[in-house]
């Protein structure tokens, strides 16, 4: 009998390593695959504003993956931001003012597991008084990451930086480029006319051989890269760029068809973009820009696309597009948190 | 003697109990895992339809990648056993004429831990926001 006592704690920790143990290796794995959605989610929705953080804290929250075996929601979930993925990090229910450079979100989430079987044995430690639940605890990191490369979905047009004598010896990011002008996707025949942030600089009119396509030759291949993202040439800053000619005016067909892709085919200005509910981020693509001085990649800009009827179906139109300066890629729909120029894309960052 | 006969009956009552439970939460981890694992493809794989029903073979895709975990099929190893494809429920939720997430869960997959069997019904279930490409003019492909 006295055996048989014994040898019950024993059994009873076997039992807590197979169930009590086996629950928490579960518990873990709901929480992080939570954590990861919910640090992605709110990440998209960083924009460097006191509101952006709060907003992108309830993104975070109400992500609907559960846990104890999908009965229950997460609860008590700590989201953090900060503006790297070291931190330092800020709880974002206080958010940081300003909030400028923002862009990375941690979430930690944790769930209580109740124990029924390892208390038995605790109790003996613990002096009669053992643990009943126990936390299992996971984090993810997510942030807005400037790219450098872009193995697929750069829009096929590379407008020409002003980076040379006749453009200003604009040597940095953003290499002349202003915010809100518009700037030649494609350059009119014979290098007749360009758009208005490149007019006055004859180093920006470009002749038949580089109309500012780059990549594939085919216009129906530039016009599925210009409708879905599916540019699929890989394409790198330093790199020298695969410049195409030719008028391809129907590919002007497909730019009006991702035009109307979005819920918003009309404002002509970001700002006023931003404002209307209906947009869905489809006018917003990543370009890269290139040197005038040697063809090469300098960076990539995002550039959102003109209203829908703008852009002419002849080889003497020049087709525009508007440097917004910075912006979010996986989503269209949001400015991104960095004051930093470029093209930023959320990943999990770990 | 009789004192075993008597501890045996709740020797092998916790013997299958523990079996039962802790096989049962080793598969399911696994579920859990690879519904993940799906759910994180999804939400990459460029979205070629206009409404939140998805085309046919990134269904497929998604499927495989749960149950097999390659999205190609190549590779027919269920994670957990027999699972099929057809037991993974892929949803879209839909947003202002875009995907804005991948909802992925297991679905009418009877979890046999050989003393019971659990059938498990939308669990595991994760929800990722949709961080891939959209082309909606694009024709499936593969």
């Amino acid at each position: 009998m006295i055996v048989m006592a014994v040898s019950a704690v024993v059994i009873f920790a076997c039992l807590g390593l197979a169930i009590d143990i086996g629950r928490m290796y579960v518990a873990k794995n709901e929480a992080q695959a939570y954590a990861d959605a919910a640090a992605l989610s709110g990440a998209l929705a960083l924009n460097g504003t006191t509101a952006g953080v709060t907003a992108a804290q309830t993104a975070a929250t109400s992500n609907t993956t559960q846990w104890n075996f999908n009965t229950a929601s997460f609860s008590g979930t700590v989201v953090e931001v900060a503006t790297s993925a070291a931190g330092p990090w800020t709880n974002a229910t206080t958010p940081p003012s300003p909030a400028t450079d923002y862009g990375y979100m941690r979430v930690t989430a944790s769930v209580p597991v109740s124990l029924y079987f390892m208390p038995v044995v605790t109790a003996f430690a613990s002096g009669g008084s053992p643990a009943l639940s126990t936390n299992v605890t996971a984090q993810a990191v997510a942030g807005q990451l400037q790219q450098t490369t872009f193995n697929e979905g750069a829009f096929p047009f590379s407008p020409i930086a002003f980076d040379g004598p006749t453009g200003g010896n604009n040597t940095t990011a953003p290499w002349g480029f202003v915010a809100g002008q518009q700037y030649t996707m494609r350059y009119a025949a014979n290098g007749s006319s360009s758009c208005a942030g490149d007019a006055g600089d004859s180093n920006h009119l470009a002749n038949g051989s580089s109309r500012g396509f780059w990549g594939d030759n085919s216009a129906k291949v530039i016009g599925e890269q210009v409708q879905g993202d599916l540019q699929e040439e890989s394409l790198t800053v330093g790199e020298q760029l695969p410049g195409v000619g030719g008028a391809k005016t129907t590919v002007a067909t497909d730019i009006e068809d991702r035009v109307n892709q979005d819920g918003d085919t009309t404002d002509d200005t970001y700002s006023s973009y931003l404002a209307n509910p209906a947009h869905n981020g489809r006018r917003v693509v990543v370009m890269p820009i290139q040197s005038e001085v040697n063809g090469t990649v300098l960076g990539f800009g995002t550039f959102f696309l003109l209203d829908n009827g703008a852009y002419g179906h002849t080889g003497n139109s020049n087709w525009c597009a508007i440097y917004i300066g910075q912006a979010n890629v996986t989503d269209g729909t949001n400015p991104g948190a960095n004051s930093t120029p470029g093209a930023y894309q959320v990943k999990l960052v770990q | 003697m009789i004192e075993f006969a008597l501890g045996s009956f709740v020797l092998v009552g916790a013997l299958t109990g523990t079996f039962k439970f802790g096989y049962s939460f080793y598969v399911y981890n696994n579920l859990q895992t690879a519904v993940n694992n799906g759910a994180k493809y999804a939400a990459l794989r460029t979205y070629e339809v206009t409404d939140s029903t998805p085309s046919a073979c990134f269904v497929t895709a998604v499927q495989n990648m749960v149950a097999y975990g390659d999205p190609t099929g190549t590779n027919t190893t269920p994670v957990a056993p027999g699972l099929t494809p057809g037991n993974v429920s892929v949803s879209v939720t839909w947003g202002n004429g875009v995907p804005s997430a991948m909802t992925v869960a297991i679905s009418s997959y009877a979890l046999n831990s050989v003393f019971a069997t659990v059938n498990l019904s939308n669990k595991p279930q994760v929800t990722y926001p949709f961080l891939g490409r959209y082309a909606p003019t694009n024709p499936c492909t593969s």
